[in-house]
């Protein structure tokens, strides 16, 4: 704990802008511990030496919190009437004039009754932003974002809400957690928290599975929360991948992918891996991939003849880091022959973290069976039934005729052999094989088997003879069905592949936004028989790919629909459920959610496997047109780098080549002002030169600063100073060029030591000493004063010039945008001065701040203090 | 008496021009090198009482001609730099060399300077015992006392070692490493040169002002300097 709030005071230390520091107890529900744990480290700063004090807190009357509030400093609040009772509100501006280093406030969701500002969290932005850093506390069901989902869980609508950006910002986020069971066992033990049970009892968070829900809330809120400042300092990112199925269970494994990338800010995919050629999807893959994306996941089909391969295949090109897998925890008859789908994929891919959801195997009714088989006969189409017929009714044939020669009906036999395997190689599916098989069979019984014309059978054998007949026969209509199939179903796979990667290739070689468009527009239009239009731009850009047999008619307002489509990355029109009603069907090209270009397709209704057919078409475009864009910006960068590079490189030789006839000019002039007999005349001339040159001087030195800073050359060559050193090397220097230069400063009592860079902090003092004197009155004089701090000094230089005004402020605080965008104030030297002087003191970790004092303008420099080695 | 000789080594022909001028105005001879060659062969052939050397010429880079004059001659040696070009200037004191000064110049500055060192290279004998007077400041080296508008200031044994050290070598950059070799003697540890600046920090709060200046001066990064002139009293 101590360790703690020591990391909390270097923090402090370490970036003492003026900006304070945030932390925040988080908690499931009152009454978790927020506020003890939160005095508790209070205690320990305060040890460490911090000032520490109280605003606001409220201990429940707890004895042992109560305790805790002993040894702090309680900054008073102010009254306000609230009807009939008085009410203490937080203090702002006492605690402000307090300037403490930390102040404890509870209750950050607290809305004020009476104050300045209507809720306390714009009271603690306010504490932060004069440099104090803020102790607060918060329930989770505070959080704005979180309002509804807990509203839904609890039933009560939460009044108080603090917006996610005010906890987003914060510093540190501490979760206070304890188990819920201890929560209530606390609660019930203890009656003298009767303020607390009432708040718990109000807000319906007596129940446990209330309160398991909402700490599993506040537990994923602070892990984001890490995530999101890990994955800000660079860190690699997820991406989850959750394989579904078609099985209800899937569900279970979307969600729980969703949270996980949740948790984890990932983006995540579900991916479905179809192995059969005609395939139909079910309802409830249909609804899976709907959760899906409403949850924000994207979807992957892909095709294959094995789930593992297609899988391993899919997570080898996108960078998995999580998979998730739905499974059943039963295994029926059919888990031998299934392969270990897991299993297979870690020894491919050994840094993948697979995770397994456990699955509940439904009981299987006699319609869950009955729905493969009714599936499978609707794919039945009359040809088959033609087919075969025609191919029994050969057989048939070819058997009478021969009957007449042999009686041997071993041959016949094979007749029927022969006609069921043609009839299974020229249908669909091995339905029509089945069902030719048992009627062969019957036909030879009938007509060629004792007695004739008869189903009966005279000799026990035919009945053996019989079962052969249609055990082989369905065999063999299996498998020749099923090589029948994978043949057209390779051969269209092929055609598909051929096309895909000579679309691929070509989108590569073509490295212009159009015609990449117009060859997937080329393609399309053959794969798929549909009239295409590509916008590649937002500004109607189009290329088309015009068919002879069909007509393009252009919906009206088809650029707004277009815009739409753009805009909200959604597909709109024919077969959508925007703007259903129109002929023609838009659906938008993007990559990694940007949208690159938008499809318009006149044409019938795409089936769904047309439509998952289609994104693999539109996904190398996709991928070529970022890539395109991509190429684009990097190679405007690189231009740019030059061009700012060749500026640099300019300016400095500019510069160093200036100092040497600039050091001659004054030497010169102050070689002839040694001279007797110069007249007045001359003498004012030559002064003027030589006050010029030396202002050029200053000038070369702030440009050479100023180059290297913006090539990111400069390393602060930091040492540790003494102030009053600092301050006087600049003086000499600085008078050395202006005589006249008088500075007040009174050395300081304490002995300041700075870790700054000599030469840099050097350039900024004369900076300033120069503007003091340039803008201050005929004394010349600017006065130095030092006010040290706890962590951090004030450095204010004034002189006894005119006031700044409001508008001065104000453009002196711009000026570093204003340097940007090259205005630079016409007073010569004073922007790119001001300008140096900012940007070192922010190298340095310090403010430069503008104001009035009595007499006339003053400059700030604030810098946080080094302590000594040896102290 | 006879004339000091300078040897100016510098590669730019009006500094140059400007250089001899002012110096013979100071009552030098002057002998003018554009580079590092000509400057070994006129230090060879002839007897230099200082050199003026500039950090950038054509041949050779200052800072390494400078260790290659160390080896054969001990000559002072005072060094024009540009403020930015020279980042580490403590090195140019270990490598031998008795002051240096910042371009764009002051005239009067750069003669203030070449007196200083002459003094202290050539006048050695003037000083050590007894005592000097620089501003408001007597200081009786005999007695180690030191008077401020004749009042005795209490200082410590390492305030009065500083005090005594800069005061002897008035106007010219003492470095810190030999401030510290002065007063600390031998044995100097990491955290010397944090001490150095608080004894020098409480001797200026001792010392106080003289006609509002400080008499302590401070080239920063490099070291102190004392910034009156000092005269040796008769005791």
């Amino acid at each position: 704990m101590v360790k703690d709030a020591r990391t909390w005071l270097d923090e402090i230390n370490a970036s003492a802008t003026k900006r304070g520091r945030l932390k925040i107890f988080l908690g499931y529900a009152a009454g978790v511990g927020k506020t003890y744990r939160m005095l508790e480290e209070g205690h320990a700063l305060l040890e460490a030496g911090v000032d520490v004090v109280i605003g606001y807190i409220e201990t429940h009357q707890r004895v042992e919190t109560q305790a805790l509030v002993a040894g702090f400093e309680v900054v008073t609040g102010t009254d306000h009437q609230y009807r009939e009772t008085v009410i203490t509100e937080l203090s702002v501006k006492n605690i402000i004039v307090r300037q403490p280093d930390v102040v404890i406030i509870d209750e950050l969701a607290h809305t004020n009754s009476s104050s300045w500002n209507r809720k306390r969290y714009q009271d603690i932005e306010e504490i932060l932003s004069s440099g104090i850093s803020v102790y607060t506390a918060l329930n989770v069901q505070h959080l704005e974002s979180l309002h509804e989902l807990i509203k839904l869980i609890t039933n009560v609508d939460v009044k108080e809400t603090v917006p996610d950006s005010f906890i987003t910002q914060a510093d540190n986020l501490e979760l206070i957690d304890i188990e819920p069971r201890v929560l209530l066992n606390r609660l019930e033990a203890g009656k003298i928290y009767r303020k607390l049970q009432a708040q718990l009892a109000a807000q319906n968070f007596f129940k446990l599975a209330h309160l398991t829900q909402l700490r599993e809330i506040a537990l994923q809120q602070v892990t984001r929360q890490v995530s999101q400042h890990n994955s800000k300092n660079g860190q690699q990112t997820r991406h989850f991948l959750v394989a579904i199925s078609e099985s209800p269970n899937a569900i279970n494994a979307i969600h729980w992918a969703y949270r996980q990338a949740q948790a984890f800010d990932a983006p995540w995919t579900a991916v479905y891996v179809n192995t059969h050629e005609h395939y139909l999807p079910t309802d409830t893959l249909k609804a899976n991939l709907k959760v899906v994306q409403e949850l924000g996941g994207e979807v992957a089909m892909l095709t294959g003849a094995s789930v593992s391969d297609a899988l391993i295949q899919y997570m080898q090109e996108i960078k998995i880091s999580n998979l998730v897998i739905g499974k059943h925890t039963q295994r029926n008859w059919q888990g031998i022959f299934q392969q270990n789908i897991e299993g297979k994929i870690m020894n491919a891919i050994p840094f993948v973290d697979i995770q397994i959801i456990p699955g509940i195997t439904q009981p299987t009714t006699w319609q869950a069976r009955w729905l493969p088989i009714r599936n499978k006969l609707k794919q039945i189409q009359m040809t088959d039934f033609v087919v075969a017929g025609t191919f029994l009714m050969l057989a048939t044939v070819v058997n009478l005729m021969l009957h007449s020669l042999v009686a041997e009906n071993s041959i016949k036999i094979m007749v029927y052999f022969s006609a069921v395997v043609l009839i299974s190689r020229f249908t669909k599916g091995y339905v029509a094989g089945i069902i030719s098989s048992l009627v062969s069979v019957a036909l030879f019984d009938y007509l060629f088997v004792q007695p004739v014309f008869s189903l009966k059978i005279a000799q026990s054998y035919y009945g053996i003879v019989f079962v052969i007949m249609i055990v082989t026969t369905n065999i063999i209509s299996g498998l020749t069905s099923k090589l029948t199939a994978q043949m057209k179903y390779s051969v269209k796979e092929a055609k598909r592949s051929a096309i895909l990667s000579d679309l691929s290739t070509t989108l590569i070689g073509l490295n212009e936004p159009q015609a990449m468009s117009q060859k997937l527009a080329d393609v399309l239009s053959e794969y798929f028989g549909h009239h295409v239009q590509i916008y590649y731009s937002r500004n109607q850009s189009v290329v088309s790919h015009h068919s002879q047999t069909q007509e393009f008619v252009l919906d009206a307002n088809n650029h707004e629909i277009i815009q739409w489509v753009w805009h909200h990355n959604q597909a709109a029109g024919n077969g959508t459920e925007t703007l259903s009603g129109r002929k023609l069907f838009y659906l938008p090209i993007s990559f990694k959610q940007r949208p690159l270009a938008v499809l318009v397709v006149n044409g019938r209704e795409f089936n769904y496997r047309e439509r998952l057919e289609l994104g693999i078409f539109l996904f190398p475009l996709a991928l070529a047109l970022d890539n395109y864009y991509l190429e684009q910006e990097k190679h405007r960068i690189a231009l740019d780098n030059a061009n700012n590079q060749l500026k640099s490189d300019l300016l400095r030789s500019i510069s160093h080549d200036l100092r040497t006839p600039i050091t001659s000019i004054i030497a010169s002039t102050d070689h002839l002002l040694t001279r007797d007999n110069l007249t007045a005349d001359d003498q004012l001339l030559l002064k003027n030169i030589n006050k010029e040159s030396n202002w050029l001087v200053q000038m070369i030195e702030n440009i050479l600063t100023i180059t290297k800073i913006s090539q990111g050359k400069v390393n602060l060559k930091r040492t540790p100073e003494v102030l009053e050193d600092v301050i006087f090397a600049a003086e000499e220097k600085f008078k050395w060029i202006n005589p006249g230069f008088k500075m007040q400063f009174k050395v300081p009592d304490q002995l300041i030591w700075l870790d700054i860079d000599n030469n840099l902090f050097q350039q900024v003092l004369i900076n300033l000493f120069d503007n003091a004197q340039k803008h201050g009155d005929d004394s010349q004089v600017v006065n130095v004063l030092v006010r040290p701090h706890l962590t951090t000094v004030d450095i204010v230089i004034q002189n006894y010039g005119a006031h700044f005004s409001e508008q001065q402020m104000q453009q002196l605080g711009r000026i570093q945008s204003e340097l940007n965008s090259q205005k630079l104030d016409k007073k010569r030297g004073l922007g790119i001065g001001l300008f140096l002087c900012q940007t070192i003191i922010h190298l340095h970790h310090g403010q430069l701040t503008f104001s009035n004092w009595q007499a006339g303008p003053q400059v700030i420099i604030t810098l946080p203090i080094k302590e000594p080695s040896d102290a | 008496m006879l004339k000091k000789t300078m040897l100016v080594i510098e590669d730019d022909q009006s500094i140059q021009d400007i250089l001899k001028l002012t110096l013979h105005t100071a009552n030098f001879e002057v002998l003018q090198a554009f580079n590092g060659a000509q400057a070994q062969n006129l230090l060879q052939a002839a007897k230099v009482d200082l050199i003026i050397l500039d950090l950038g010429l054509p041949d050779i880079d200052g800072a390494e001609l400078l260790v290659q004059l160390r080896k054969t001659t001990a000559v002072p040696v005072l060094v024009l730099t540009a403020r930015t070009e020279i980042n580490d200037k403590l090195t140019l004191f270990s490598n031998g060399a008795d002051d240096y000064i910042t371009k764009p110049f002051e005239e009067a500055e750069l003669v203030a300077r070449v007196m200083a060192i002459m003094k202290r290279t050539y006048n050695v004998t003037g000083y050590g015992r007894g005592s000097y007077q620089s501003g408001a400041l007597v200081i009786n080296l005999e007695q180690q006392v030191v008077y401020k508008d004749n009042q005795e200031l209490h200082l410590t044994k390492n305030e009065y070692a500083l005090l005594s050290s800069l005061l002897q070598n008035p106007q010219v950059v003492m470095d810190y490493a030999t401030l510290i070799k002065n007063v600390w003697g031998a044995q100097t540890l990491p955290t010397q040169n944090e001490t150095l600046r608080v004894t020098t920090a409480n001797l200026r709060r001792k010392l106080g002002t003289y006609q509002d200046e400080q008499y302590i001066g401070t080239d920063i990064g490099v070291g102190y300097r004392w910034k009156l002139d000092t005269q040796m009293t008769e005791v």
